[in-house]
């Protein structure tokens, strides 16, 4: 008893003692990466960056889009993350001063509406906001085809979209509905629409066959297909846009050149086969193609997505739907 | 006359509670004040007195959403506090006072939604009693019932009930196990009838415990995110506004002043705990004769199937995950349509790294707050009472803070020389005795308090030191109890991740953060079978910790 009691004082010391150190001590080089996407695609990038750079080794910290921006937010100071993976591009424009220029050798690969004028970020992969359909519920031919149609009578209650305050691809859908045809639309699809407080709810609730329609990015729908739900996805025939998820090197990181290195990788012709076939996103590069099962591109109503007005207009948008939505 | 008391006669003394207020001010009140007094400065501006406003505070006057989510914590909080104590009360009388079979096997898994992963546990209760889920379709085959939807109020009021219950139930069945039996043996003698000694015996004694279990439940499901984020559809209560205010807008001066009119609330809930405990009823001298239970077959039937019927729906969403961990494809179906062991193949040799992670991080703070927590009960119940509401408010704080605002507040105040904590495990080892701490301190005033201070006077007055006094009676005396609440505090730990997922450092990564990553990878399965090793492994650690120091785990709870 006595010498259990020791050991566990002891280790106790040791720990708090060896702590402040923990997250410097290596031989060789640190990166840090902060990462929003799925752990499967981040598994992968990091065997394959550390093959390519075994000299350098790779710390994640995991989180959700929002959580990963206020870490970054609150060490301003003294920052302790080198590269931001996988937020939207709204989330790096919300302050761009938090990351820095850098332009990747492989920028030229890239659909130009992906990049950043000052480089602050490259984009990575790119998805439409789609419609996924419990066909169960809800056959294809009744589903609604257009963002329009979501205002009219036969979808009340049978849509589910998550908060665009608490969601950033859901603010990307309000912001798409507003730019294509205002509040005029919006505030009836307002009243005909469940919010949630989880983006992820908005895709599993409709798997699980809790409601018939809900707004999703297209690769959710694919890989919930994939995993044997009777969902279908709908892309809007009024258009839609393609929404960004991106990656940046955080200002004053305490690894700048391993950073480099590592957006280098991400942005390489390797890694995104990988984004594609591991995760079924869209690629950035134009020299990528789609995974299979997502619909062509050139079967779809593109519209253009502007981040820029979308980072202005966020708060002045999301005010003005906290007014319509608290008086459901 | 009364002899003068001095609370730390001893060099000894002094230097541990000069050290005792040191750890209060530094990791306590400067992080948590600092990250509130953001509530009184608009977005964006730095601190100054001409900048101070209440201007953050307005949206509870004029926005609807904001009063509307107000009510919504009062009503779905107040809900689950009287529904865990209606199923909670009794199913602790049943326990101990009636002669039940496997009663340590029934304090055990009672446990087990205290461990319960967050999200996963809450999304279960979808996939339980969602419009499509397992047992409204079979209601819906067998009976042509149809339940009513679980999304909203209703929803979010039984989970949260259901989730906290634990605390409630093993409070009040420790202070029933724990009384003076020869009250109630009097009473009986003098030929008062059972439900008149329950009325004028038991219930009030028992009231302290009901009552501090009542605010627990409250004071939890009041700082609950994952449950009202997943069933509560549009219902928004103010940690979900908290949650899109921090990350939806980087608003931490709006989400400060949330956590203000959250922990408000709380204060109400300590205010009425204290004015119902008006009347003090300490009678416990610490006797240690246990009383005998109702062993009539009437009594135990009843009871079982009490207690049997509670721990099933308790332990529901649990038993959901386990299933789900061992499912290959659960498509449109009711159950899984294959099984096998691939999800605990993929995700075994993550579990091992950070459960043992969790295992060291948990540990470590656990052993704090017992440190720290008893040191500062002991001054408390026995020194004067100069600043004892102090003491009391500094400890509960981040107690009823919501954990995303403490991980905020410290990331905030440990990021700059000469305290620069951020990126290293200290932080989150330091967030976590700040967040618990308050629970050991709770348990070990009472426990202090039953203690009759002319133990140690006796002590004293033999020559005996203050130390030694300290270690052969205070200690083993204190120790069964402070044991029953580190075992929870360690429980506990284990699942945190509101201010884990802001403040842990890639190298020590715990199993919530894990557990977190598959949920965010909508990898559900792999998240399960992460979420039931983290179950499993954590139960097996309460039963052997009970068993190390001699006790199981039903004398623990007594």
């Amino acid at each position: 008893m006595q010498i259990k009691r020791r050991s566990l004082l002891s280790s106790f010391a040791a720990i708090a003692l060896a702590s402040p150190f923990a997250g410097t001590a290596s031989a060789s080089e640190n990166v840090v990466v902060y990462s929003a996407i799925s752990t499967k695609l981040t598994d992968a990038f990091v065997d394959a960056f550390q093959k390519a750079n075994p000299d350098i080794s790779v710390q994640l910290i995991a989180g959700g889009s929002g959580e990963l921006m206020t870490r970054i937010k609150a060490e301003r100071n003294n920052p302790l993350g080198d590269v931001l993976l996988g937020p939207d591009a709204d989330s790096f424009d919300s302050d761009l001063s938090l990351f820095e220029s850098y332009e990747s050798p492989e920028s030229g690969a890239f659909d130009s509406a992906a990049l950043q004028p000052d480089h602050k970020y490259t984009g990575f992969s790119t998805n439409f906001q789609v419609f996924i359909v419990n066909t169960k519920m809800m056959p294809l031919d009744a589903a609604p085809k257009t963002w329009k149609a979501l205002a009219e009578p036969p979808f009340k209650g049978k849509v589910l979209m998550a908060n665009p305050a608490q969601s950033g691809s859901a603010f990307s859908q309000l912001h798409q509905i507003l730019a294509l045809y205002g509040w005029d639309v919006m505030d009836p699809i307002i009243d005909n629409t469940t919010f949630v407080s989880s983006s992820k709810l908005a895709f599993q609730n409709v798997a699980k066959g809790e409601i018939p329609v809900g707004l999703t990015s297209e690769f959710n729908v694919l890989q919930s297909k994939n995993d044997g739900n009777p969902v279908e996805a709908v892309y809007p025939e009024d258009g839609t846009a393609l929404v960004v998820d991106a990656v940046g090197i955080i200002a004053g990181g305490p690894n700048q050149a391993a950073a480099k290195k590592f957006v280098d990788f991400v942005t390489s012709k390797p890694a995104h086969e990988m984004l594609v076939e591991i995760d079924g996103r869209r690629s950035a590069r134009k020299d990528v193609a789609p995974p299979t099962g997502l619909a062509l591109i050139d079967s779809i109503k593109v519209v253009p997505y502007n981040t820029v007005s979308a980072a202005k207009d966020k708060d002045a948008e999301l005010a003005r739907f906290d007014e319509m939505f608290s008086q459901k | 006359m009364t002899p003068k008391r001095y609370i730390f006669p001893d060099p000894v003394a002094l230097v541990i509670s000069i050290i005792a207020i040191i750890i209060a001010l530094l990791f306590l009140l400067y992080p948590l004040l600092n990250g509130l007094l953001l509530a009184f400065l608009r977005n964006g501006d730095a601190f100054a007195v001409s900048n101070l406003t209440l201007a953050n505070f307005e949206r509870f006057f004029t926005a609807g959403s904001y009063k509307r989510a107000f009510f919504n914590s009062l009503l779905t909080s107040g809900g689950a506090t009287v529904v865990a104590a209606v199923l909670g009360v009794p199913m602790a009388f049943a326990t101990a006072k009636v002669d039940i079979a496997f009663r340590p096997l029934v304090l055990s898994l009672s446990v087990i939604p205290l461990i319960a992963p967050p999200f996963i546990g809450a999304y279960a209760w979808v996939m339980v009693l969602g419009n499509n889920g397992i047992a409204t379709q079979l209601l819906l085959e067998y009976t042509g019932l149809r339940l009513p939807p679980i999304y909203g109020a209703w929803g979010v009021t039984i989970a949260l009930a259901l989730s906290y219950l634990p605390f409630l139930f093993l409070m009040v069945q420790a202070a029933l196990a724990a009384g003076d039996p020869t009250i109630e043996e009097a009473a009986r003698m003098t030929g008062a009838t059972n439900t008149h000694i329950l009325r004028t015996i038991t219930l009030p004694l028992a009231m302290p415990a009901i009552t501090a279990g009542m605010l627990i439940v409250f004071i939890k499901a009041l700082g609950d995110f994952g449950v009202p984020s997943i069933l509560g559809g549009e219902m928004q209560v103010l940690p979900t506004l908290i949650y899109y205010q921090v990350n939806g807008f980087f608003n931490l001066n709006a989400a400060a002043a949330i956590a203000i009119v959250n922990v408000l609330l709380t204060v109400a809930g300590l205010g009425v705990l204290t004015w119902v405990n008006r009347k003090n009823v300490a009678t416990l001298t610490g006797s240690s004769r246990g009383f005998t239970r109702a062993s009539g077959r009437g009594p135990r039937f009843v009871a079982n199937v009490f207690i049997w019927t509670v721990l099933a729906v308790t332990l529901l969403p649990q038993l959901v995950v386990a299933l789900y961990s061992f499912s290959l494809r659960w498509g449109d179906t009711l159950l899984p349509s294959e099984y096998g062991l691939a999800n605990y193949r993929a995700v075994w040799a993550d579990a091992l790294s950070s459960m043992t992670n969790s295992i060291i991080l948990s540990g470590i703070a656990t052993l704090a707050c017992v440190v720290f927590g008893s040191i500062t009960a002991y001054a408390m119940a026995r020194g004067r009472a100069v600043s004892k509401w102090a003491v009391d408010l500094t400890i509960m704080l981040p107690f009823v803070l919501p954990g995303l605002v403490v991980g905020v507040a410290y990331l905030a105040a440990f990021n700059s020389r000469p305290l620069l904590l951020t990126g290293t495990v200290t932080i989150l080892v330091l967030a976590y005795f700040t967040r618990r701490v308050a629970f050991v301190f709770r348990s070990a005033v009472t426990a202090v308090g039953q203690i009759d201070p002319k133990i140690e006077e006796a002590s004293t007055i033999c020559g005996a030191s203050w130390a030694y006094t300290m270690r052969r009676i205070m200690v083993p005396l204190l120790a069964p109890g402070l044991l029953a609440s580190a075992i929870l505090v360690f429980a506990t730990l284990i699942g945190e991740i509101s201010a884990t997922v802001l403040l842990y450092s890639a190298n020590w990564k715990p199993i919530s953060i894990a557990i977190y990553e598959r949920v965010l990878g909508n990898e559900l399965a792999k998240a399960s079978a992460l979420g039931t090793i983290c179950n499993v492994a954590t139960l097996f650690l309460m039963v052997a910790a009970s068993r190390l120091v001699g006790r199981s785990m039903s004398d623990m709870f007594r």
